[in-house]
């Protein structure tokens, strides 16, 4: 278990402190509570272009990388469609030198115009690079449209499309960082070798003084149950048909989440795992296929994809998948899968951890929701799942009324 | 009242040292120990030097070591991976361009388990032919993936010029070539793995016990004896040309650039002076082409300038995913952005700043253990100078504008650069 101790800021921020003094190092984890989900659906991509305009100058700092790296530091931050989270790592000695700087950009940015104009034109290269220019890029764009009707998961962090990017405006930026990015709505996470007395003395003085501007109160449209399935064909200049089907998964908290994460394992987690074996060694249908969960808060996706080798059509892929699919509803997993799922997940747990910004990411993570050692208790819940609870859960994961399907159809080249 | 303009005060350890191990000699080959006792899971690698003694190429070698774990004797690869599942253990084949690795990461306490595992599959490994057939034809269709794009293209353009077909780091194999992979090409490999003259073996993490474990394992392997001694093998470099070489790709939506020439190898005396000038050119966030090419025009979403060294020669390059509208504009930056360094002297303050992020990153490079480890294998493999870690820091430390304009003036060419561009040129 990792060890912290918190404490709470009277402005609403939430303190968290995991020392390790085997490291010279320590991690300054920020994370804020909103993601790409908050956004208006005719300005998507805003969340993750606002990630890029925090490092463009804060009210009193004129540059944010350049002192960091001057401590001996380097940062990176992400977007999600829930989060946006921001990390520094440096010698520990030199902790103070983060603190300064994030607590200067949750004060306020400095909003130049000049920031905005290449942020979004770096944006919209990062769009093409990762999105466009890619073959089988755009592929989420696709499916979280076709699997989400109501819910702003919809879109992905990038956005809808590029002129969203290209249409922002500064006065949107400013409106956006003054109803998000507040005290209350972040998580400060330490980790490395500087003691928590030391982390919440810090913290007092950096961001203690900032106050608590009005809380965001988040009005999200639920996203329907499902009751029919849906499908969605489409042409690109690629080398080979994919598949790809998503089920929507159960509440991240609840017991469906953990059964998810373990059917994923079963039936894809390495080489010996069962669409491996079955699907594209024995029965040669695909080059590639993978089964895996997203982690979005509100309800994420359990994902089957592959890559059909050529001359298998779409329909003969679709039921070697679903006879799988039925199998794992049908029969309980046996002994020696069960048990092949867990040893590996602890495994992988330990080696996990042995990095410094998991530790952070997780606290984080964790206290987002309400705890946070909660992605440990997760696993112990794991641990503990039997094979017939895990086929009772398979049944209601891989309702066929609840399928979304895409054929992602090679262009004859 | 709290002072937001003044940066916190800060420090730097004075040097920098690489942990060592212990290091123990079973008959001979070399058996290197991290002991951190305080974690719960350890890596074993096993190493195998490789200068190029093999007909095969990096390209090649990369897929061919995967297949080690496809089939023994008396085990199908679904047998031997849920074994190893079953233990949580996991084995990472790594073929590189001058030692191959495989690395055994898993739970002590399954350690002479899994490492009979690993024994039985060194030992027999058998490339059953009709599942290697399925596993090349997937490795083929993911290559006819790849090449599709313009990283791809671009990467391969300029290392085939840069060390021509026939060169391990120049050859690019074809869909096709992988498709026919042989027996032979798997044999060779295997028997390259199987030498023990070419073996040493690094434990990390919680060592206890497992020495005993790991020499019985060498004991049980099947070596052969090389009859002959190898010999590197000797390349001639094709002649340098500095040109544009352009790289059509129909659905490209931006273009991949590579513009680079021959540089120092890691022996020379110059190499860590030009790391460092490198650095401060392209290699970091803060560096002069992510302020010009990205914060400044935004015509990517990221720029970098490397020094590689390879056994022959060091590349010299800078790769960029560009707009398609701006590649011509970023090559008249890019040299425009050498010629400075050339001709104009580096500020006091970027020093600094150079200094203290590279500092940082030495240390932050360190951020698990197995990354001492892995450097440390880098150095006995000879790939590494001893003591290049320690000197970094030391040249570090004594860095100045002068130096750094010479450096800039002696071994930056923007001049003869050879420049490749991979896009869609019809539009």
């Amino acid at each position: 278990m990792i060890t912290y101790q918190s404490h709470s800021l009277s402005n609403g921020l939430r303190v968290i402190s995991h020392y390790d003094d085997s490291t010279p190092l320590a991690i300054l984890n920020i994370l804020y509570d909103v993601g790409a989900k908050d956004e208006d659906p005719e300005k998507t991509g805003f969340a993750h272009l606002f990630e890029h305009l925090m490092f463009g100058g804060s009210v009193n700092i004129p540059e944010y990388d350049t002192p960091l790296q001057m401590a001996g530091g380097e940062n990176n931050a992400f977007t999600s469609n829930d989060i946006t989270n921001y990390y520094n790592q440096l010698p520990a000695s030199n902790i103070e030198t983060a603190f300064w700087l994030e607590s200067d950009r949750l004060l306020s940015l400095a909003f130049t115009p000049k920031s905005l104009e290449v942020q979004r034109s770096v944006v919209i290269e990062e769009f093409k690079q990762r999105y466009l220019n890619q073959p089988y890029g755009d592929v989420w764009h696709h499916l979280r449209e076709l699997s989400y009707t109501q819910h702003p998961y919809q879109w992905p962090t990038i956005g809808k499309e590029v002129s969203h990017i290209e249409k922002a405006r500064l006065e949107d930026v400013k409106s956006f960082f003054f109803k998000h990015y507040n005290p209350a709505n972040a998580i400060l996470v330490v980790a490395g070798n500087c003691k928590p007395e030391h982390v919440f003395a810090l913290a007092e003085k950096w961001f203690g003084p900032i106050e608590n501007r009005n809380v965001y109160v988040r009005n999200i449209a639920k996203e329907p149950i499902q009751t029919a399935s849906r499908t969605k064909k489409i042409n690109a200049k690629v080398p080979l048909n994919a598949l790809y089907k998503t089920y929507p998964m159960s509440d991240r908290l609840s017991e469906g989440y953990i059964a998810a994460d373990m059917l994923s394992d079963i039936l894809s987690n390495g080489k010996s795992s069962r669409l491996y074996q079955r699907l594209v060694l024995e029965q040669k249908l695909f080059s590639s296929v993978d089964a895996y969960i997203s982690g979005e808060l509100d309800g994420g996706l359990f994902t089957i994809q592959g890559k059909l080798n050529k001359n298998v059509p779409f329909e003969k892929a679709e039921l070697a998948i679903q006879a799988e699919l039925d199998k794992i509803q049908q029969e309980k997993v046996t002994d020696e899968e069960l048990h092949k799922v867990k040893h590996k997940q602890i495994t992988s747990q330990h080696f996990g951890l042995l990095s410094l910004f998991n530790r952070a990411f997780s606290l984080a993570q964790g206290e987002l929701l309400g705890n946070p050692l909660l992605v440990q208790e997760d696993q112990v819940r794991f641990q503990k799942m039997d094979a017939e609870t895990l086929r009772s859960f398979a049944q209601n994961q891989f309702n066929p009324h609840t399928s979304n399907t895409l054929y992602y159809t090679a262009d004859a080249q | 009242m709290l002072n937001r303009i003044q940066a916190p005060a800060f420090s730097f350890p004075q040097k920098f040292q690489l942990r060592k191990p212990e290091k123990v000699l079973h008959g001979n080959i070399p058996i290197h120990l991290f002991d951190y006792p305080k974690n719960e899971v350890c890596r074993i690698d096993w190493v195998f030097h490789n200068q190029f003694v093999q007909g095969l190429n990096f390209e090649i070698n990369e897929r061919v070591i995967k297949f080690l774990l496809e089939g023994t004797v008396h085990k199908t690869s679904e047998q031997i991976i849920s074994a190893l599942d079953y233990y949580g253990a996991y084995i990472d084949l790594k073929a590189g361009t001058e030692y191959h690795t495989i690395s055994i990461y898993m739970h002590p306490g399954f350690a002479a388990q899994v490492l009979d595992i690993f024994v039985e599959v060194l030992n027999e490994a058998s490339y059953p032919q009709h599942h290697i057939q399925t596993l090349l034809q997937i490795e083929s269709d993911k290559l006819n993936v790849e090449i599709q794009k313009t990283s791809y293209q671009a990467r391969k353009t300029f290392l085939e010029a840069l060390f021509g077909g026939a060169h391990p780091m120049g050859y690019f194999p074809k869909p096709q070539d992988v498709l026919q992979l042989a027996e032979e090409d798997f044999a060779q490999f295997k028997s390259l793995v199987l030498d023990q003259s070419k073996l040493s073996v690094y434990i990390t993490g919680k060592t206890h016990g497992l020495l005993e474990i790991v020499q019985n394992a060498i004991d049980k392997l099947a070596w052969k004896s090389s009859d002959k001694p190898t010999v590197p093998a000797q390349f001639i470099l094709p002649s340098f040309l500095s040109r544009l070489q352009k790289v059509h790709l129909d659905q490209a939506n931006q273009c991949t650039l590579r513009l680079g020439h021959p540089s120092l190898r890691i022996t020379h005396p110059d190499y860590i002076g030009l790391h460092i000038t490198t650095t401060l050119f392209g290699g970091y966030f803060g560096s002069r082409l992510m302020k010009n090419i990205r914060e400044d025009k935004g015509y990517t979403y990221g720029i970098y300038a490397l020094l590689n060294s390879y056994s022959d020669q060091g590349v010299w390059v800078i790769a960029s995913d560009i707009g398609k509208a701006y590649w011509e504009d970023a090559i008249v930056e890019i040299k425009k952005e050498m010629r400075l360094l050339q001709e104009e002297k580096v500020s006091a303050e970027e020093i600094h700043l150079i200094q203290n992020y590279i500092k940082g990153m030495l240390l932050n490079q360190f951020d698990s253990i197995f990354a001492n480890t892995d450097k440390y294998i880098a150095i006995q493999q000879g790939i590494v100078p001893e003591f290049y870690f320690e000197s970094y820091f030391e040249q570090l430390n004594q860095l100045d504008s002068d130096r750094i304009q010479h450096i800039a003036q002696t071994y930056f060419k923007p001049q003869a650069l050879l420049e490749v561009v991979a896009g869609n040129f019809n539009d």
